[in-house]
C-alpha cells in the first residue's frame, strides 16, 4: 500500500512539474514571447459602445517592434485615410480631411484612442511586461476550460501605462486571458479580456480583446481581429512620416 | 403733534454746526450708498443680460448634460432637437428657441496645428443676429453669408493667432464619441462683443459644429426666449407643465446654479455694503446727538418737570433726527447722483485679463445703473441710519430724571 501510495504521489509530482515549477518571470516571458513580435499586419474592427451609442471603427495596422506601429482607418466613413504613426513615444496623426498631420504626445498617448477604452499606448505599443514589470504568482484559478496563473505585476519603471496589472495567464497557450489594471492609487482603471485564441506560427494570440472601462459603467471596446500577420514581411515606407500624407 | 414737529425743527436750527455736521454724515453715508448701489446694480444687470441672455431665459437639456456641464459633455446631447422645437412652438407659440452645441478645440491659422484652444459655438444664424446682435459688433469683415465653412471669431482669439478675413481656421475638436474631429473653415469675420471671453470664441453654423461633433441632428441645448428674463421662470413652468419635456431638465436662468450663486453673491455684498455704510454713519449721527443730549440735560431735566413724558422725549430727539435725516439724505442722494450718472454713460473698463478669468463671461466695461428703485433704497437707507444714530441718545434723554438735570445745572 505504501509502495503504491509513494507511486502515485511521484507520478502527481513528476507530472504537475512542469507547471508549478514556472516562475513568475518565466511566465511573462512565455507570455512576451506570444504577444511581442518582429512584425505584425492586422485587420480587425474596433466597436466602441457608450451608454448612449455604438460605434465601430475598421483599420489595418502594421507593427515593427516593441514601439513602432502604423494605422489606418478604413470606416466609418467620416474617419476614412485618418493615419496614425507612432515611433518610440512620437505618434502623429494624420488628419485627410484638413490634410494636416497633428503630433500627439504626452499624457495625450494615454487618453482614449477614437474614443475607446483602449489608450494610444494599448494599441500601439507592444513592450515586453518582463522588463517593465516585477510580478509574483499568487495562485492558480479556473479559466474557461483550463487553468490560470495568477500573477500580480507591479511595474519597475515609471513610464507604463498602468503602474499594477493583475493577470490571468491561461497554463494551455500562455495568453493573458483577463487582466486587471490600476492605477498608481490602486483604482481599477479597465479589464482586458483576450479571448478566441489562436495559433499564428508558433504563437498563440487573441482574435478577439474586451476592453471595459471599471470607471465609467456602459462603457466597453471591442476589437476583433479579421487578419493577423505575424513575421511576415512589412512594407518598411508606412513607418515613415511620408506616408501619414501619402 | 405739530408742536413736536416745530420744536424738533427749532431745535436743528438752534445749533446749527452741529446739526450741519449730523447731516453731512448723512449726506455722505446716502451718497455712498447710492454710488454703492448703483454700481452693484449695473453689475447685475451686465451679469444677468450677457451671461443669462446669453445662455437662454430657458434652455431645455438632457439631464446628464446639467450634471456634468462643466466639462462640455458632448455625448450628453439631445440627439434629435426637431420634435423638441415643434413642441416648444406649440406649448409656447410667442417664444424663440435656438439649438446651440458648444465644444472645446485647439484652433489655428496656417500650416501647422497649433495648441491654442478656443470654444467653439454652433447656432443657427437666428442667434447670432437677434439674441447676440452681431451684425453691429462685427469689426472686421462681414457676417454669415450663408457658405457652410464660414466662422466668425472673436477679437482677442484673432489677435492671438493673428488671423486676417479670408484666412483657413484649423479647427481640431472631437467627436461625442471622443474621437479627433478636424475641419478647415475659413474666417468671414472678426466681432468684437465687448467681452473678453466671448472675444475668445469661435462662431459657427450649427450643421458645421454638429458635423465636427459628429451630433448629426442634435444639439447640446436649447436656449428658449419669451418676453425677458423677468418672465422667464413662468416660461419654464408653462414649459413643465406641458408634460412633452418630461424625459429633458427645462431651466429658467434663475434656475441654474451659476446664476442663481451669482444673484446671492450680489445680493450679500448688496447686503453687506448697505449694513457697513449704514452703521458707520449712524455711528456719527449717534456722536453728534449724544453730544446734543449732554448740552441739553438740564432743558431736557425741566420739560420733564413741566409734564413731558418719556416717550415725547424719545419722539422730539428722533423727529429731530429724521429732519436733518431727510435734509441730509436728499443732500447725499444728489451729491452720489452725480457719479452714478457718470458711471451709466460712461462705465469703468478693466482689464481684458481680469474679464478672461471670470467663469462668466462678462463685459470688459462695467456701467452703473441708477434706478428710481436704487435711489429709493438709498433715500430710505439715509433717514434710517439718523434714526438708529438717534435712538440711544433719545433713550439716554428720555431716562433723565428732572430734579438730578436741574440740580446738575446749579
Amino acid at each position: 500500500m505504501r509502495l503504491f501510495l509513494t507511486l502515485i504521489i511521484s507520478l502527481f509530482s513528476l507530472t504537475s512539474a512542469p507547471v508549478q515549477a514556472q516562475t513568475a518571470s518565466e511566465i511573462l516571458s512565455m507570455v512576451d514571447s506570444n504577444l511581442t513580435f518582429e512584425t505584425r499586419y492586422s485587420r480587425a474592427t474596433m466597436t466602441v459602445v457608450k451608454p448612449r451609442r455604438t460605434k465601430v471603427y475598421e483599420f489595418e495596422s502594421w507593427g515593427r517592434g516593441v514601439d513602432t506601429a502604423a494605422t489606418e482607418f478604413l470606416a466609418p466613413r467620416r474617419d476614412v485615410g485618418t493615419k496614425m504613426l507612432k515611433i518610440g513615444g512620437e505618434l502623429w496623426m494624420y488628419m485627410p480631411s484638413i490634410e494636416r498631420v497633428q503630433k500627439i504626445s504626452g499624457h495625450m498617448l494615454r487618453q482614449g484612442l477614437m474614443g475607446s477604452d483602449l489608450s494610444y499606448e494599448d494599441m500601439l505599443e507592444f513592450s515586453s511586461w518582463q522588463e517593465a514589470y516585477t510580478a509574483e504568482v499568487t495562485g492558480t484559478e479556473a479559466c474557461g476550460t483550463g487553468t490560470c496563473w495568477v500573477l500580480d505585476m507591479q511595474a519597475r519603471v515609471d513610464d507604463v501605462s498602468y503602474p499594477r496589472r493583475k493577470i490571468w495567464v491561461d497554463q494551455a497557450n500562455h495568453i493573458p486571458v483577463r487582466q486587471e489594471l490600476y492605477a498608481l492609487s490602486g483604482m481599477l482603471l479597465k479589464v482586458w479580456l483576450m479571448e478566441e485564441v489562436g495559433l499564428f506560427g508558433d504563437r498563440y494570440y487573441p482574435r478577439r480583446m474586451i476592453v471595459e472601462d471599471a470607471v465609467q459603467e456602459g462603457t466597453s471596446t471591442t476589437l476583433e481581429f479579421s487578419d493577423l500577420q505575424f513575421g511576415e514581411e512589412v512594407d518598411q515606407r508606412v513607418f515613415e512620416r511620408r506616408w501619414l500624407e501619402r | 403733534m405739530g408742536w413736536l414737529f416745530g420744536l424738533a425743527v427749532r431745535n436743528v436750527t438752534r445749533n446749527t454746526r452741529r446739526s450741519m455736521l449730523t447731516a453731512l454724515t448723512v449726506l455722505l453715508g446716502t451718497a455712498l450708498l447710492t454710488l454703492g448701489l448703483s454700481w452693484l446694480n449695473g453689475v447685475m444687470g451686465m451679469m444677468l443680460g450677457e451671461a443669462a441672455g446669453a445662455a437662454g431665459e430657458v434652455r431645455v437639456v438632457e439631464i446628464e448634460y446639467a450634471e456634468r456641464e462643466s466639462t462640455l459633455p458632448l455625448d450628453a446631447n439631445i440627439y434629435d432637437v426637431a420634435p423638441i422645437l415643434e413642441s416648444i412652438e406649440s406649448v409656447a407659440p410667442s417664444t424663440s428657441a435656438f439649438p446651440i452645441i458648444r465644444s472645446g478645440a485647439t484652433v489655428s491659422v496656417g500650416e501647422e496645428l497649433g495648441d491654442t484652444f478656443a470654444l467653439i459655438v454652433g447656432a443657427p444664424d437666428a442667434y447670432y443676429n437677434e439674441i447676440l446682435g452681431f451684425e453691429e459688433k462685427v469689426r472686421l469683415g462681414a457676417m454669415f453669408s450663408g457658405e457652410p465653412d464660414e466662422v466668425l471669431i472673436g477679437r482677442l482669439l484673432a489677435q492671438d493667432l493673428e488671423a486676417a478675413i479670408g484666412d483657413d481656421l484649423v479647427i481640431l475638436g472631437q467627436t461625442q464619441d471622443g474621437s479627433p474631429s478636424p475641419l478647415m473653415m475659413r474666417v468671414q469675420g472678426v466681432v468684437d462683443t465687448g467681452n473678453a471671453v466671448a472675444d475668445r470664441q469661435v462662431f459657427m453654423s450649427l450643421e458645421r459644429s454638429q458635423w465636427l461633433t459628429d451630433i448629426p441632428d442634435g444639439a447640446l441645448e436649447i436656449l428658449v426666449y419669451g418676453e425677458g428674463l423677468d418672465e422667464a421662470a413662468n416660461l419654464a413652468d408653462t414649459l413643465r407643465a406641458s408634460g412633452e419635456f418630461d424625459e429633458l431638465l427645462v431651466q429658467a436662468w434663475s434656475e441654474r446654479e451659476l446664476y442663481a450663486s451669482m444673484i446671492n453673491i450680489v445680493s450679500t455684498v448688496f447686503g453687506i455694503m448697505a449694513v457697513i455704510i449704514v452703521l458707520i454713519s449712524a455711528l456719527g449721527v449717534l456722536n453728534t446727538m449724544v453730544m446734543s443730549v449732554l448740552e441739553r440735560t438740564a432743558e431736557i431735566g425741566v420739560l420733564r418737570a413741566m409734564g413731558m413724558r418719556r416717550l415725547s422725549v424719545v419722539s422730539l430727539f428722533v423727529t429731530e433726527a429724521a429732519v436733518i435725516g431727510v435734509v441730509g439724505s436728499i443732500a447725499g442722494l444728489m451729491l452720489g447722483s452725480i457719479p452714478s450718472f457718470w458711471l451709466e454713460n460712461n462705465g469703468v473698463t478693466f482689464g481684458e485679463d481680469v474679464a478672461a478669468r471670470m467663469t462668466i463671461p462678462i463685459s470688459t466695461t462695467i456701467h452703473a445703473d441708477l434706478t428710481i428703485g436704487i435711489a429709493g433704497l438709498a433715500l430710505m437707507l439715509g433717514i434710517l441710519m439718523a434714526l438708529i444714530g438717534a435712538l440711544v441718545p433719545s433713550i439716554k434723554a428720555a431716562a433723565i430724571q428732572p430734579v438730578s438735570a436741574m440740580r446738575r445745572r446749579r
